[in-house]
């Protein structure tokens, strides 16, 4: 008896469930989700790292490099260097350079005050990368 | 039907996970409106739960390639959505609402069907639905889990991370519920009807 009376209880309610169905999302679910994905995998391929010299590009590196260390220990090279003295390298001491710079007079004070306003600078540096980091993360 | 329509889900997933982004979109029209019915029951207003359940949608793109198939995809999915309704109440600091309604059993199960029959379809609907917003939120998916998904107690449990046993227990407290809630209800509209006639 009350085994039936459970069953029939499952029975109206899987009815009157059935009945009312699911509700429905707006007409435009489908199609606004679908831009936001777009979006998303869009920035995905955007931020995806991607190493500034590809490996390929450290092959052709170090080959070069190789290539041009053997060449300076065991190639044969004329050094007729008749360009490099045409280009009169050698009176470039005569010019006296650091000579020639104005010289700029600081006082001390403002001299520890840039100094520490470099180092502020610095440390401001490093929280604003944490802020970034948190901020993307 | 669930487990062919599970090799269905698996066959749009393999090519969303090959990069085909809008094979996705058949996943979304099978799952839309269930996704969206739970986040509904959970979160009671309709444009929190558009938000909720295509945050859900998102969430289970980016989240893919973790999904292994050892569960129906649905189930999985219904998961993320019950997950992502709990954290949209915590974050907007409103609880999951309890009802505390005392179950007495006093109702007539023929007697029931009988009223709920001879009331014009509309009017049953609204009052079922009407019903169905007495029961606390979890108690409501429930129900629709169970009765309209067709899910095991066991899925059920996987989904909301009870044990299946707990959710028998409210399974059953839900529906005596819902029939005693209906009984006090379609008796005196079936006599308001009838009176009006």
């Amino acid at each position: 008896m009350e085994a039936n009376k459970d069953k029939k209880l499952d029975d109206l309610i899987r009815k009157s469930v059935k009945e009312i169905g699911l509700e429905s999302p707006s007409a435009d679910f489908t199609k606004t989700l679908l831009s936001k994905i777009d979006v998303s995998t869009q920035i995905d391929t955007a931020t995806a790292y991607k190493p500034l010299i590809s490996k390929a590009g450290w092959v052709v590196l170090t080959l070069i490099l190789v290539a041009l260390s053997g060449f300076a220990l065991y190639g044969n090279l004329d050094s007729n260097l008749a360009w490099l003295e045409k280009m009169n390298m050698g009176a470039l001491p005569e010019l006296q350079l650091m000579d020639a710079l104005p010289n700029l007079a600081v006082s001390n004070i403002f001299f520890y005050g840039f100094l520490i306003f470099g180092i502020f600078a610095f440390i401001q540096l490093l929280f604003f990368k944490q802020r970034l980091d948190r901020q993307y993360a | 039907m669930t487990t062919m329509s599970n090799n269905h889900d698996q066959q749009y997933i393999d090519r969303v996970l090959s990069g085909d982004t809008h094979a996705f979109e058949v996943l979304i029209e099978r799952y839309k409106h269930m996704v969206y019915t739970l986040a509904f029951k959970m979160v009671g207003i309709k444009e929190d739960a558009e938000e909720v359940a295509q945050d859900v949608f998102l969430k289970a793109f980016t989240a893919l390639n973790t999904y292994k198939g050892e569960a129906k995809f649905s189930t999985w999915l219904y998961k993320i959505a019950y997950y992502r309704s709990l954290d949209y109440l915590k974050k907007n600091k409103r609880k999951v609402r309890t009802s505390t309604i005392d179950i007495s059993e006093e109702y007539d199960v023929a007697a029931l069907e009988g009223t709920l029959d001879a009331l014009e379809s509309t009017e049953r609907t609204q009052m079922i639905r009407e019903a169905m917003e007495t029961l606390a939120p979890d108690d409501s998916v429930i129900i629709t889990l169970y009765y309209f998904e067709e899910l095991s107690l066991k899925e059920i449990a996987k989904v909301m991370d009870l044990t299946p046993n707990n959710v028998k227990v409210r399974l059953f407290r839900s529906r005596s519920r819902l029939a005693e809630v209906l009984s006090n209800t379609a008796e005196p509209e079936m006599i308001r009807q009838y009176g009006s006639k």
